[in-house]
């Protein structure tokens, strides 16, 4: 590169008492220091994250050209639809709605839920089995973690596929078909 | 080297320059000046550590949920020069969506799938996280923010299908202005909660366009910052969680 | 003590009422915009239909029947449960306020969203609902058609004679 441009684009300050002076051909001060675990940013971690990217928005592009999002008729007040089902997400919700008072199924539970995920780093304070997908170390923390995931997910599928007309219990094979 | 003359007509120029100061990046400071002269790239290190780019460990599931995010911004802004939230337009703008709009039904479509993915993403990314102990200290506190970002998100989710005035959406908000005002006590706390939701006592007009702003203006906003401290944060915490070194 | 000393104890306790005050000042300004702000979000006028309406006359609802009136989200109990006269209950779940569906062949309201189901009372029999469906206190209007306030509940055996 021409040195004049450099200069005109970072001037030289009277105030600044260090700079980059020049670059010579020698050892770094790297060496001996150990193997290097590092890689530049670019290119191995922005290609990798364009290529997700592109994976991301074919895939998400195919799912929505072969499939219509959902649309149920125009809001009417005097019909609840029957059965009157969430998205997928929330049905784990509608399921702890249909067994209590509706504060703590629908209000109470899924915050005192929140505060404990966001607590969970300060009980658990071991630094055992960082980095290390379900490290040994960490089996009690990786069993009471997958039995909330159960519990949530299993409440989403409970709501999804065996509940039916007036929010009855049925099996997906005798579930009566909409009217 | 052989130089390829269309690359050096484009870029060995002054208007190029003053854009990117920097050379082609086929050595380390270049590659470096990269990330740091770029306003959108600096967030992340001129250097990662070889886990961070393991496929195997984050399976992307943060980035992912993140692209989403980018997706359903633009698909959203877009979607907002048809859609009109009153009680009378609201639903055949998405009727209009479908069956007048050139590639309406195609932007609706990536918004919500986009949505759904987002949902399913976050929460798999915050199981990725949990099982690989990534919430351990020093970060505790981005833990906390992704938890955080899980529950804006399934507030958008929420404020976004309601907006189609179906019967999905009316009967949601009917649930769940019905459901905050069992907030005990329920005669002080509950009907003005509900109330501050609805914005009257029934679910009409003014309940749709309090929904309608907490989705694309609020609840977004909200999201962008704390994303921007997510990541930043990542780095501060001295880059992406990874087993401890021998 | 000098008087040098007083004269600094008073300059730091000037600084601190300053100090206070700045602060006090500071931050009630905000509190009050904030409650402005809350305070903005409820509306002082709402264009919603009265709570109190008209609906069809007697006539119009045969004897020993349940008439769902859509608009009003209401059922008009003509007969049943051993009475003659026509008495006015909620089709509002008390549950999540959706709307229960009338099953003549069970005497009973089932509501599609939780699964709550209501007897001829109004009173739940099962499912989560926490109440049972309130009764509207009803009149006769000048013009003969039944005037209902839905604000006024009364007891499941207040009735209209026909």
């Amino acid at each position: 590169m021409d040195k004049k441009e450099e200069l005109v684009i970072f001037p030289k300050s009277p105030n600044k008492t260090y700079g980059l002076m020049e670059l010579t051909k020698t050892k770094s001060f790297q060496v001996e220091s150990g193997p290097d675990n590092t890689v530049s940013s670019w290119p191995h971690l922005f290609f990798r994250e364009l290529l997700l990217f592109m994976g991301v928005f074919i895939a998400l592009m195919i799912i929505s050209l072969l499939f219509n999002a959902p649309l149920e008729e125009q809001a009417n007040p005097s019909n609840t639809p029957n059965p009157a089902k969430a998205p997928w997400y929330f049905l784990g919700l509608q399921e702890m709605l249909s067994w209590t008072h509706p504060f703590w199924g629908g209000i109470f539970i899924p915050t005192v839920v929140a505060i404990i995920l966001i607590l969970v780093p300060y009980f658990d304070r071991s630094q055992k089995g960082v980095g290390i997908w379900f490290a040994p170390e960490r089996k009690l923390a990786n069993l009471l973690f997958t039995i909330f995931v159960v519990l949530a997910v299993g409440l989403i599928v409970v709501g999804e596929f065996l509940r039916g007309p007036n929010w009855q219990l049925f099996w997906p094979w005798n579930m009566p078909s909409p009217h | 080297m052989k130089k390829n003359r269309l690359l050096d007509l484009l870029t060995n120029n002054r208007f190029y320059k003053s854009v990117f100061r920097h050379d082609y990046p086929d050595n380390d400071i270049s590659r470096s000046e990269v990330v740091t002269g770029n306003l959108l790239l600096h967030i992340q290190s001129v250097k990662v550590h070889k886990n961070t780019i393991r496929t195997g460990y984050t399976l992307g599931l943060g980035l992912i949920s993140f692209y989403l995010f980018v997706i359903l911004t633009i698909t959203g802004i877009l979607l907002m020069f048809y859609y009109i939230p009153s009680l009378e337009r609201a639903y055949n703008d998405m009727k209009d969506l479908e069956f007048a709009v050139s590639y309406g039904i195609i932007l609706r479509n990536l918004h919500r799938w986009g949505a759904h993915g987002m949902v399913a993403f976050v929460f798999l990314h915050m199981c990725r996280v949990f099982y690989t102990g990534g919430y351990k200290q020093p970060r505790e506190f981005n833990w906390g923010i992704g938890v955080v970002l899980l529950i804006i998100t399934l507030f958008l989710s929420l404020t976004g299908y309601l907006l189609p005035w179906d019967q999905l959406a009316f009967w949601a908000i009917t649930i769940v202005a019905k459901l905050i005002g069992t907030v005990p006590p329920e005669s002080i706390l509950g009907a003005n909660l509900s109330q501050l939701v609805l914005g009257g006592t029934i679910v009409g007009q003014n309940a749709l366009i309090r929904f309608y702003v907490m989705h694309v203006v609020v609840l977004p906003l909200v999201a962008a910052v704390l994303i921007g401290v997510h990541f930043w944060r990542i780095r501060k915490d001295g880059g992406l969680s990874r087993p401890a070194e021998e | 003590m000098s008087e040098k000393g007083v004269r600094e104890n008073n300059n730091i306790s000037r600084r601190k009422f300053f100090l206070f005050f700045g602060w006090l000042g500071l931050l009630s300004s905000l509190a009050t915009s904030a409650w402005g702000a809350v305070r903005y979000m409820f509306p002082n006028v709402l264009y919603e239909p009265s709570t109190i309406f008209k609906i069809g006359k007697p006539s119009d609802y045969p004897p020993n029947s349940v008439t769902f009136v859509p608009d009003q989200r209401l059922f008009v109990v003509r007969g049943k449960d051993g009475f003659e006269g026509i008495r006015i209950i909620s089709s509002v779940c008390t549950h999540m306020n959706c709307t229960p569906k009338w099953v003549g062949a069970k005497n009973q309201w089932e509501c599609p969203c939780h699964g709550s189901i209501f007897n001829l009372k109004g009173e739940v029999t099962a499912g989560p609902a926490p109440k049972p469906l309130p009764w509207y206190k009803t009149t006769l209007a000048s013009d003969g058609r039944l005037l209902v306030d839905s604000k006024d509940f009364v007891k499941p055996d207040y009735q209209i004679k026909v």
